[in-house]
């Protein structure tokens, strides 16, 4: 029996011994008189080497073919494989180097002690302390097969059986996974220092989207298929956060070139560089590696990327020289700027269609007629919200865009500028209203005393909606959550907080002035569209003899007189509004006097 | 593109007010008395300066504009200060004749009459040099000789030669407390007030007997000389300007401070309040201002630089309309809450016959001019108690109307040669707006009618 035993190591290292298989099997066609004097114990032993020979020949398989690629797989094959594989088969060769370990030096002793009888059992038993880790990788291996595993699913199998596991062989499978992780962690790595996604087999569970426009910066998305269970979804927002600003960084340091993978590093974690790094790379060596540690580390790059890009914002005060262009362009805070601006704009009605480029041309020479500076004009952009390659577009879909300096396009997403487009929309169109309204009180003021009263009192009444609503949407609804803005930033400590503040600024004033409730929306278009119809029939001859505006004109004067109209059923809307408490305020100022509900609530 | 305000200065009153007031542009923007930027406010501060000043080649600021008189005293006084190269040595006029209008209107009338053209030379030439001229404002006083009679023939005539631009006038209604040396008074402001009703696009009032009555009650000096009166009326005038020089979101142009103020157009005589009111030496005294006491007390009748006997009167009068112009360390948040406590007190009277409400205006203040007053406020409101004012003028008109008396300084002037129609005419102007005024105070206003409705 003892004879046999070169032949049960050689088996044991990988390789198939026929004369083993056959002595188990009892195949008389090897039969030998020596081989037969086994017993059935002996036998029984002989199979369980076999077994244990088996499992690892399995792996043993894959090791071997996988550093012969070229050899065994095709081309296309190897690269469904991947890193992530590889790695895996590098961890088995570490993993199972103990085994292997143990067999030479059975062989060893063998060679040496001649003389000493070497027990199978005794051997047996030395080796059968590497099952489990043998039979673990075997089913690791089973199951990639099985499923078809790939990539950070791989990754995620090893994590799960090491947490799993309970035996000794938990440290043995540590080693596999750690260097799956290795993978992980290097494309991290890449990803940290250049933005830039190394992933030849698609296994990252980040990948690049392709963006229409240069100056969008969510350039990156998560795969969660490929996401390992110790990456939380918060987390691995994060990473792909992190990516997107180091691309926005690379943009605005660098414009002239579209592809950057500069490595900005230094620039963006600055002196804690080499400490987030060696943390990101000392994971691997994590006795017990779970999800915490990762997001740790994670959370500490996270934290230096927000830091840097907070200090970015209020350096030279930048976020609040947005927040001000915000202020005077989008909200109309430049009064002055737009009384000159919209003047040189034709109707700005509902169905009224408008060149972008002469909207751009009127800005420009608005800039220059009040001396604005240069810097100032060349920032903002006209186009059309539902058409980019549009050349005209209708005022209420107007998109005006504006460039914002690193990183405050995290803030100002061209999202965010839709929505104040959509402000500076419906604000342009009372604001025009009104000034129409106040050349009326010129044109006509020299007139006085032949116009009849009805006359001047519906421009009056009309002028005082319209002046209400203009000092409710620009006081009690923009300038309040203004200045509640420049509070709450004061108390802001993190990037991810002034994006917040400001978000929730945004929404406020939308909210308040209707730009959520459609009915009361298109309720006030109307409304403007028939005042600006009254304004032309006031001052322009050829109105005047329209039938058209005729009708709008007679239609106005029943506003303030006869029930139900167009304004009193909107203003019965907006008195029913209870889940923000401001449009109220606008109710309250429009009846300061009481006069304005009691006239449009009785009966005529 | 700023909104160019010319502003007209005429007679002792007008240009002392004026003076007054450019010294508080000049201070408040940073100019000095020679036209040149104070080195600490080449920054600027998003001030407008070139809705009242223009630049020269030289780049020094000069205002503009147009001094006007009939006697050389005032403007003499002005032209040997130190702010004597502040002005346009072309806008400064001063009759050849050099003897005034000897408090008599139609003097003043008809000297603005022969000399119409070089005036509007002057004035055209201003206006033309100006993108988009907003209007004019003229300082005047309604008693004297000058401001109120070559300022009606002016005002009646720049109506008619810039019928688009807007006339606003700051006119000083004589005091009534101290027994005047002008005996002509009453014609001399019934005939202006005439042209005020008629021809001006708003009239801010300034009353006399009310700032006489705030020097001595409010800010205890016992008898208050016209530099410290006239201290006054420049801070009401550079206030109710303030919008206009710091441009924000709103209010930026003349039209849209005083369009919704006069809802009805004859009714466009405007009352003022300021709050808080200190001298120089009351600065130690400091309260704590707050958008909440600025607007309350605005309110009040001791305030207000017009004085009308709201308590006293039997007459339901109203506001037509009220703008505060508040400057200073504002929470806007405070605005809304202030006019909501304002209106639930109920204290303050409105019109019924149409909407009606207190605007609110917040606006820059020049950081060059330090306040002790944390928040401050002007109140432009439009009451028809002012009517009280004009009765007084009918009143004391009628007096001496009556007896006849002094009629014959009139007579001898073209106008009132042949007979006193003109004064009939007024007094009939006058008399309107007085009732025009009462009827607002009623239900029925809308369906009031002027009698003989005297065509301009």
């Amino acid at each position: 029996m003892e004879c046999l035993i070169p032949d049960i190591l050689f088996t044991l290292l990988g390789h198939k011994s026929e004369i083993l298989q056959c002595i188990v099997d009892n195949d008389s066609n090897f039969t030998d008189d020596e081989y037969m004097i086994l017993n059935t114990e002996d036998k029984q032993l002989l199979k369980c080497f076999l077994n244990l020979a088996e499992e690892y020949q399995k792996l043993n398989t894959v090791i071997v073919s996988f550093n012969r690629l070229q050899s065994i797989y095709s081309e296309s094959e190897s690269s469904k494989r991947g890193l992530y594989f590889e790695a895996f088969v590098n961890g088995m060769l570490i993993a199972l180097k103990p085994y292997r370990n143990c067999i030479n030096d059975i062989e060893k002793d063998l060679s040496n002690n001649k003389e000493n009888k070497c027990l199978l059992t005794e051997t047996l038993r030395k080796i059968e302390q590497h099952k489990p880790l043998i039979v673990a990788v075997n089913n690791i291996l089973d199951q990639i097969e099985l499923s078809q595993l790939h990539g950070g699913q791989i990754l995620n199998l090893i994590h799960e059986v090491v947490c799993m596991e309970f035996l000794d062989s938990k440290n043995q499978l540590s080693l596999i996974f750690n260097q799956c992780l290795q993978v992980l962690i290097s494309q991290l790595n890449t990803f940290f220092a250049r933005g830039m996604i190394f992933d030849p087999h698609s296994e990252f569970f980040i990948e690049s989207k392709y963006s229409k426009s240069k100056k969008e910066f969510k350039q990156f998305s998560l795969i969660p298929s490929l996401m390992p269970s110790f990456v939380p979804l918060s987390t691995a927002s994060k990473i792909t956060r992190i990516g997107d600003v180091i691309k926005s960084l690379q943009h605005s340091n660098d414009q002239s070139s579209l592809i950057n993978y500069k490595d900005i590093s230094i620039q963006l974690y600055g002196h804690k560089k080499d400490e987030l790094f060696s943390d990101l790379f000392n994971l691997v060596n994590v006795p017990l590696f779970t999800k915490n540690e990762f997001v740790q580390v994670i959370d500490k790059f996270y934290d230096v990327v927000d830091e840097y890009m907070l200090k970015a914002s209020f350096n030279n005060d930048s976020f609040g020289y947005h927040m001000k262009l915000v202020r005077d362009f989008y909200l109309l805070g430049n009064g002055e700027f737009y009384k000159h601006f919209l003047n040189k704009m034709c109707s700005l009605s509902l169905k009224s269609e408008h060149s972008l480029r002469a909207i751009k041309v009127a800005f420009i020479n608005t800039a220059q007629d009040i001396k604005m500076h240069k810097s100032v004009n060349q920032l903002f952009g006209f186009s059309s919200l539902e058409n980019e390659e549009a050349d005209e577009t209708t005022w209420t879909k107007i998109k005006v865009t504006f460039e914002t300096k690193w990183p405050l396009q995290f803030i100002f997403t061209s999202s965010v500028q839709e929505n104040y487009s959509k402000l500076f929309a419906f604000l342009s169109r009372i604001k025009r209203v009104q000034t129409n309204l106040h050349t009326i009180w010129i044109e006509k003021k020299s007139k006085s005393y032949e116009i009849n009263a009805h006359n001047v009192q519906l421009k009056t009444k009309l002028s005082f909606l319209i002046d209400t609503l203009y000092s409710y949407l620009q006081m009690d609804v923009i300038e309040d959550e203004y200045f509640l803005l420049l509070e709450k930033l004061t108390n802001a400590n993190d990037f991810q907080s002034i994006k917040h503040i400001h978000d929730i600024f945004q929404t406020n004033i939308m909210r308040d002035s209707f730009l959520f409730m459609e009915e009361i929306y298109l309720g006030f278009n109307r409304i403007l569209d028939m005042c600006e119809n009254y304004c032309r029939y006031m001052t322009d001859i050829t109105a005047a003899l329209n039938p058209q505006y005729k009708q709008c004109f007679d239609e106005l004067h029943l506003f303030f007189t006869k029930k139900p109209n167009k304004l009193v059923s909107l203003i019965n809307i907006i008195r029913k509004i209870h889940v923000t408490p401001k449009p109220n305020q606008f109710i309250v100022r429009l009846n300061y006097n009481y006069w304005f509900l009691q006239t449009i609530s009785c009966d005529a | 593109m700023p909104c160019e305000m010319i502003t007209v200065q005429l007679g002792q009153c007008g240009n002392q007010i004026g003076f007054e007031f450019w010294k508080k542009l000049c201070a408040e923007h940073g100019i000095n008395p020679e036209g040149v930027l104070e080195p600490f406010a080449t920054e600027g501060v998003g001030d407008r300066k070139d809705v009242f000043f223009y630049q020269a080649d030289d780049n020094h600021y000069v205002p503009r504009a147009v001094l006007l008189d009939l006697e050389p005293r005032v403007i003499h006084s002005i032209m040997s200060s130190n702010y004597s190269k502040l002005y346009n040595p072309e806008n400064v006029y001063l009759s050849k004749h050099g003897g005034g209008a000897g408090n008599n209107w139609a003097s003043g009338f008809s000297q603005g009459e022969r000399l119409q053209e070089e005036v509007f030379d002057i004035l055209d030439r201003e206006a033309e040099g100006g993108d988009s001229l907003q209007g004019f404002v003229l300082c005047h006083s309604i008693a004297g000789g000058t401001g109120s009679g070559m300022g009606s023939f002016i005002l009646e005539h720049l109506t008619d030669r810039y019928p688009k631009k807007i006339i606003e006038t700051y006119s000083v209604f004589p005091n009534q407390d101290e027994i005047s040396d002008v005996v002509v008074q009453p014609y001399n402001s019934l005939l202006t007030l005439k042209r005020l009703a008629q021809s001006a696009d708003c009239v801010v009032v300034l009353d006399n007997t009310a700032l006489n009555r705030i020097a001595t009650d409010r800010l205890h000096i016992e008898n208050p000389s016209f530099a410290q009166i006239n201290s006054l009326v420049s801070t009401i005038m550079s206030v109710s300007t303030a919008t206009l020089r710091y441009p924000s979101y709103m209010n930026n142009d003349l039209v849209g401070l005083i369009g919704p103020l006069i809802p009805s157009p004859r009714l466009h005589f405007l009352m003022t309040g300021y709050t808080p009111l200190t001298t120089d030496h009351e600065d130690a005294n400091i309260r704590k201002t707050t958008v909440f006491d600025v607007m309350r007390r605005l309110l009040q009748p001791k305030n207000m630089m017009v004085s009308t006997a709201q308590e006293r009167s039997t007459i339901p009068h109203c506001y037509l309309s009220i703008l505060n112009i508040i400057q200073g360390d504002v929470d806007p948040t405070q605005v809304y809450k202030s006019l909501q406590r304002i209106r639930e007190r109920k204290t303050v009277n409105f019109i019924n016959w149409g909407p009606s409400s207190i605007q609110v205006a917040l606006s820059k203040k020049s950081p060059y001019v330090p306040t002790a007053h944390r928040v401050s406020g002007l109140m432009l409101a439009n009451h028809t108690s002012i009517s009280q004012l004009f009765q007084r003028v009918l009143d004391q008109y009628d007096k001496l109307r009556h007896r006849e008396a002094f009629l014959d300084q009139f007579r001898k002037q073209n106008m009132f040669k042949d007979d006193l129609c003109e004064m009939d005419d007024s007094r009939a102007v006058v008399q309107n707006l007085v009732d025009e005024y009462l009827e607002a105070t009623k239900d029925t206003y809308l369906q009031w009618q002027p009698k003989n409705v005297v065509k301009n």
